[in-house]
């Protein structure tokens, strides 16, 4: 069920007796396999709750918040689950976990439970939380659950407060309602649905082109060492010394 | 196989009570600050429609979530209405404000319309075509904000009908 990137983390740990590396954990959901930008998973709240930073942000949170303490749980309790009911235990724990969040969310922070309405509740069929649960808490202690769930979680902080952030940009001509240019030259398109997915291409777009970029360097560089070496083998057979600086 | 299913049936049940009681016990403590935060807010909006009145009693309605009677030493002077209607980005629910006369005081919305579009609810632009309006007129919708506007211009043409009952 797990994907290639929802696996890698879990080899991390993969050998029981060695110190496991929670920096490695931690650190592997925020970018490198950013659970919106790298998996593209979590696109429903990322595409319908960022039409402002503070939006986008609050979800971001919400998210953090149910990921680690369902991770936790189900770490907790994992050895008592069975296989064959291993999912609908699983999706109980998690949604009681997002209807606790969301009791307390709408007790202490009204204002956001008010403007992100029925998208907290639907946090519960989040593909994210189930698939760290299933595919790393379930096998590995408490801490690394957390370590590793915390990743993914401000992986999903950083990718929704960075969509929102272009979003209300680019559609109000403001950022966190500050407003950055006069809103008459804002294309309002970028506040709607629609404008959610051309956001998220753009981003998706630097990013790759970014991400290419620096492949075709690492690319250029191995390859002028390895033809580095070859002239050096080449010269050192030929019995003359080795050109200077490369190819 | 049966004691299988038994046990696997029980531990089911077992992770299934465990978490409702775990959610009853959060309950328990955000149900009355959910309970105050509402009454305070609601309050406030009465103070700031009515700033002489007080909630006078809730009443059931058709046409609202719920009807407020605000009175000012012991007599009715008016009512607020809590409608709510599905706007572009999901349900928004408002506040409305009505004299004796059917004349609208004021207007307040809760809701996650989209910024720079739906929002225009929240400004004079809105508000000013509501306020001072008799709930018989229909409400002009703004343009480029249809979605949010017209079901609330809709739903406001009901209150006048539901005032006569009232009165």
């Amino acid at each position: 069920m797990a994907s290639e990137p929802l696996k890698a983390a879990a080899d991390v740990v993969s050998a029981p007796k060695e110190k496991t590396n929670y920096k490695g954990l931690f650190t592997a959901g925020i970018w490198k396999e950013n659970p919106v930008f790298k998996m593209f998973l979590s696109l429903c709240p990322a595409l319908g709750t960022t039409v402002s930073v503070f939006y986008g942000f609050s979800m971001g949170i919400i998210i953090l918040l149910a990921v680690t303490l369902s991770s936790l749980t189900v770490s907790i309790f994992g050895r008592f689950i069975p296989d064959e009911i291993r999912v609908p235990v699983l999706i109980t724990i998690i949604a009681g976990v997002v209807t606790i969040v969301e009791m307390l969310t709408q007790a202490f922070l009204p204002g956001i439970h008010g403007a992100l309405g029925a998208f907290i509740a639907l946090v519960v069929v989040n593909c994210i939380i189930m698939g760290r649960a299933e595919a790393f808490a379930m096998k590995n202690k408490p801490m690394a659950a957390v370590a590793d769930a915390m990743g993914y979680g401000l992986g999903i902080v950083l990718a929704f407060t960075i969509i929102a952030a272009v979003r209300e940009l680019l559609g109000v001509g403001a950022i966190l309602g500050i407003q950055i240019f006069p809103q008459q030259f804002a294309i309002s398109l970028f506040a709607l649905p629609m404008g959610a997915f051309i956001a998220l291409a753009l981003i998706l777009g630097v990013i790759t082109t970014i991400q290419l970029r620096k492949n075709d360097e690492k690319l250029a560089k191995e390859r002028a060492e390895k033809a580095a070496k070859a002239a050096a083998a080449k010269a050192k057979a030929a019995g003359t010394p080795a050109p200077v600086g490369g190819v | 196989m049966n004691k299988k299913i038994l046990k696997l049936t029980l531990l089911l049940g077992i992770f299934a009570s465990f978490t409702t009681v775990v959610i009853a016990a959060v309950n328990t403590v955000t149900a009355p600050v959910i309970k105050e935060n509402n009454l305070a807010a609601f309050n406030a909006t009465v103070q700031s429609m009515f700033p002489t009145g007080s909630n006078g009693g809730e009443y059931e309605s058709d046409i609202a979530l719920r009807v407020v009677r605000v009175v000012e030493g012991g007599e009715t002077i008016g009512f607020i209405y809590e409608q709510q209607v599905g706007g572009f980005q999901g349900p928004i629910v408002y506040l409305i404000g009505v004299d004796l006369d059917g004349n609208f005081i004021d207007f307040s919305a809760n809701h996650s319309e989209t910024p720079g579009i739906g929002t225009v609810i929240d400004t004079e632009t809105w508000t000013d075509r509501i306020i001072g309006t008799h709930a018989t007129t229909e409400i002009d919708t703004v343009a480029g904000a249809t979605g949010t506007t017209l079901p609330i211009s809709t739903a406001l043409l009901t209150i006048y009908e539901d005032l006569q009952n009232r009165r």
